[in-house]
């Protein structure tokens, strides 16, 4: 479980050039770590566009995503680590996310909610101007939710599923 | 009435001709004025202006308090037209100007000296077409990020990849200098700036204002715009209009179907087809609901900004109910492409009334609730009351609709004056307007039109008779050249489509006037003398919607 959690995130990070592994491993403390982690996610309150409609009724009174422990909504990026993207992505906005993304503490998530957000929606069309075609161009994305717009159920099925990835320790995530 | 429009006869009843206004127009310099027939075009008086007579014709609109509605940039291929769409007051009559600028100078004078709310719109079309407007303050890209090198919306433009450059942060230096100035005339600090959004809780999307601040006071703001611009209007031009509607819903996802019904009414506009008497029932019921979920965001959010949490879960309790109801009649909750040429997509279901019936009976007496709880609480009124006051020439000045105009005094409201649907006759209701012009009197006026949208539904459910819902419409939909304009009232105000049509199956040229547009551009004058916490409160009172000023 450790190594392959080790094993996973060194591969991502294969990239980044000062990630090194732990020598020592606390492979209780991890676990626990990630099980107190993905019952306390904490998004970030970004809504660019229709998406961003139902992620609040996903958080207001019908779907009340604080039963999941997901639906403290925070307003900084310092203090959030589930980057939700609900909305169209376009290319002036691209560097903004790009920027909120780093300004997230690690271990940090991300959720591309609706068509626009996953490939550009109903925006995906090969001559359009503005549009960035998918959000995964610019931040690792763990989650994906189908739909224009998805239902708030979506998001919570979402939020459950990355849950489960989380404690088993198979995300995007990359680790500081 | 604080402004009286010019004395004529209602545009629907008869042909109307306005001969004083065009002799005018003639004076000031307009050549070929012409007067067109409203119902088929939805213009009354059509001019073509030279760039020098511009002004001289635009001054003579302003002095017969007429409001900009919106510009229009048209490539004509090869020279460019700007249309400058103007409005007068409840029955007046609406005026088009066209000015010409050929492909190579593209060139026009611009009219911020005459009417402040060209500023926005002559900077789009800036942006889309490349036309230069002289001596305007302000001039750089509104709604295109400041690297990009092309106007989308000239015919020539067939998509380009924009390249990212690696320092994208922009640094607006016009607002930086002109905040210099103004801090050396005035003897304040001239370089503390405070950046709020586009990642901000209170800017309901993706807004940038650039504030200059002297600690807590506001010395100026500017808007920064397109962080959700999607290019929809090139698209229009790519999709045949059935296809289009679509992207109609996305435009203000909290009242799709009042978007629905302007594109439709459009199409019916142009080509004559006209809808059944249950689909136009069953349009003023959606749209009326859509309406009321529309408003409920407002007062949840509103409030949300200002502090109160609670308001927002009852909100939208109230608007999880409605969008059940959207669910089951159209199929989807937000996006719902229902209203259509012709009439409704499809009809509702068995227990629609009663359980319509059932909700307006319970929202009764929840908005007797939130306006006690709400409305006359004393922490509301506080942040409120004289804050950020709209006078009724500035609104005018600036082409600003909806609940903000009739918060402002000016009784206007397109369901009414402009008969775009026969029912809002035949039923009872009245046009709120309060005469404050700041955001309790905005407030007020929200929460008085939830009551009148209750009344209508509740009325027009029992107008609800059985028939078709949706008159033969032909399998290829064509429209035949020429112009149309249609106007419908939504949430927000105003939502005008200008088309230019060739005949075919897809359009020329499609133009969007948005309400929240002109609304959110009054902010730029509400700002200075203000605090930062009052912005907060401007822009909640408001209510824009940041997609559809970007589209």
């Amino acid at each position: 479980m450790s190594e392959s959690l080790q094993s996973t995130s060194h591969e991502e990070a294969g990239a980044d050039t000062d990630h090194i592994p732990p020598i020592v491993q606390f492979l209780p403390l991890q676990k626990a770590l990630d099980l107190a982690r993905a019952n306390s996610l904490w998004p970030l309150t970004f809504g660019i566009a229709c998406c961003a409609i139902e992620m609040m009724a996903a958080s207001a009174s019908r779907y009340d995503a604080d039963r999941f422990g997901a639906g403290v909504f925070r307003n900084s990026p310092r203090q959030a680590d589930l980057m939700i993207v609900a909305g169209t992505v376009n290319l002036k906005m691209a560097p903004i996310i790009k920027r909120l993304y780093d300004q997230m503490p690690s271990p940090k998530w991300v959720i591309a909610l609706g068509s626009c957000a996953i490939c550009g929606g109903p925006f995906d069309q090969d001559d359009n101007y503005a549009v960035l075609q998918g959000v995964e161009k610019i931040v690792p994305v763990d989650i994906f939710v189908p739909g224009c717009p998805p239902r708030p159920e979506a998001l919570l099925h979402a939020i459950l599923e990355l849950q489960e990835r989380i404690k088993s320790g198979s995300t995007n995530a990359t680790r500081a | 009435m604080p402004l009286e429009p010019e004395a004529v006869e209602p545009v629907a009843e008869q042909k109307a001709v306005y001969p004083e206004l065009i002799e005018r127009l003639r004076k000031a310099g307009a050549t070929e004025v012409s007067s067109l027939d409203y119902s088929k075009s939805g213009m009354d008086v059509d001019a073509q202006v030279t760039p020098q007579s511009l002004c001289a014709v635009a001054s003579i609109l302003k002095h017969g308090h007429f409001s900009l509605e919106t510009l229009v940039g048209v490539d004509r291929q090869p020279e460019f037209e700007v249309l400058y769409l103007f409005k007068a007051d409840n029955e007046g009559p609406r005026v088009k100007l066209r000015a010409k600028t050929d492909r190579e100078t593209a060139t026009l004078p611009t009219l911020t000296n005459v009417y402040g709310g060209a500023d926005w719109y002559e900077r789009e079309v800036f942006d889309m077409f490349g036309v230069n407007f002289i001596d305007h303050p302000h001039l750089r890209p509104l709604l295109l990020p400041h690297f990009t090198k092309f106007h989308p919306l000239r015919k020539d433009f067939h998509g380009a990849p924009i390249v990212i450059p690696e320092d994208t942060v922009e640094i607006p230096e016009l607002d930086v200098q002109a905040a210099t100035k103004l801090g050396q005339s005035t003897g304040l600090r001239s370089d503390f700036f405070l950046n709020m959004g586009p990642q901000h809780p209170s800017t309901h999307g993706v807004l940038r204002i650039l504030l200059h601040v002297e600690g807590e006071t506001i010395l100026g703001g500017r808007c920064h715009l397109g962080y959700s611009h999607r290019g929809t209007e090139k698209l229009a031009e790519k999709k045949q209009y059935v296809q289009f509607l679509p992207y109609t819903d996305r435009m203000d996802y909290l009242s799709p179907l009042n978007y629905n019904w302007g594109f439709a009414r459009l199409l019916e506009t142009a080509t004559g087809i006209e809808s059944t008497p249950r689909a136009e029932v069953l349009r003023v019921i959606m749209c009326e609901l859509s309406r009321i979920a529309s408003h409920l965001v407002w007062l949840g959010t509103y409030l949300l900004d200002l502090g109160a949490i609670t308001p927002f879960l009852y909100c939208f309790e109230d608007r999880e109910r409605i969008l059940t109801i959207f669910e089951r009649a159209t199929g989807q909750r937000m996006t719902t492409s229902y209203i259509v040429a012709g009439g409704v997509r499809n009809d509702v279901y068995s227990t629609f009334s009663l359980e319509i019936s059932e909700l307006m009976r319970d929202m009764r007496k929840r908005l007797v609730e939130y306006d006690k709880l709400v409305i006359g609480n004393e922490i509301f009124l506080m942040r409120t009351d004289k804050v950020g006051i709209i006078s009724p020439e500035l609104a005018i000045e600036y082409g600003v609709s909806g609940p903000c105009l009739r918060g402002s005094g000016v009784d206007y409201d397109a369901r009414r004056d402009e008969p775009y649907c026969e029912l809002y006759k035949e039923l009872e209701w009245k046009v709120p307007f309060e005469t404050g012009g700041d955001c309790l009197s905005r407030s007020r006026v929200r929460m008085a039109e939830l009551e009148q949208s209750v009344n209508l539904v509740e009325q027009a459910l029992l107008k609800l008779e059985d028939g078709p819902v949706r008159s033969k419409v032909p399998k290829i939909f064509k429209v035949p050249a020429g112009e149309y304009y249609s106007v419908t009232e939504g949430p927000r105000g105003i939502i005008g489509w200008y088309l230019i049509a060739d005949g075919s199956q897809i359009p020329y040229r499609l133009k969007v006037r948005v309400p929240s547009f002109a609304n959110l551009q009054t902010v730029e004058q509400l700002m200075p003398g203000t605090r930062v916490a009052d912005v907060v409160s401007i822009l909640g009172s408001l209510d824009v919607i940041i997609p559809e000023i970007d589209r």
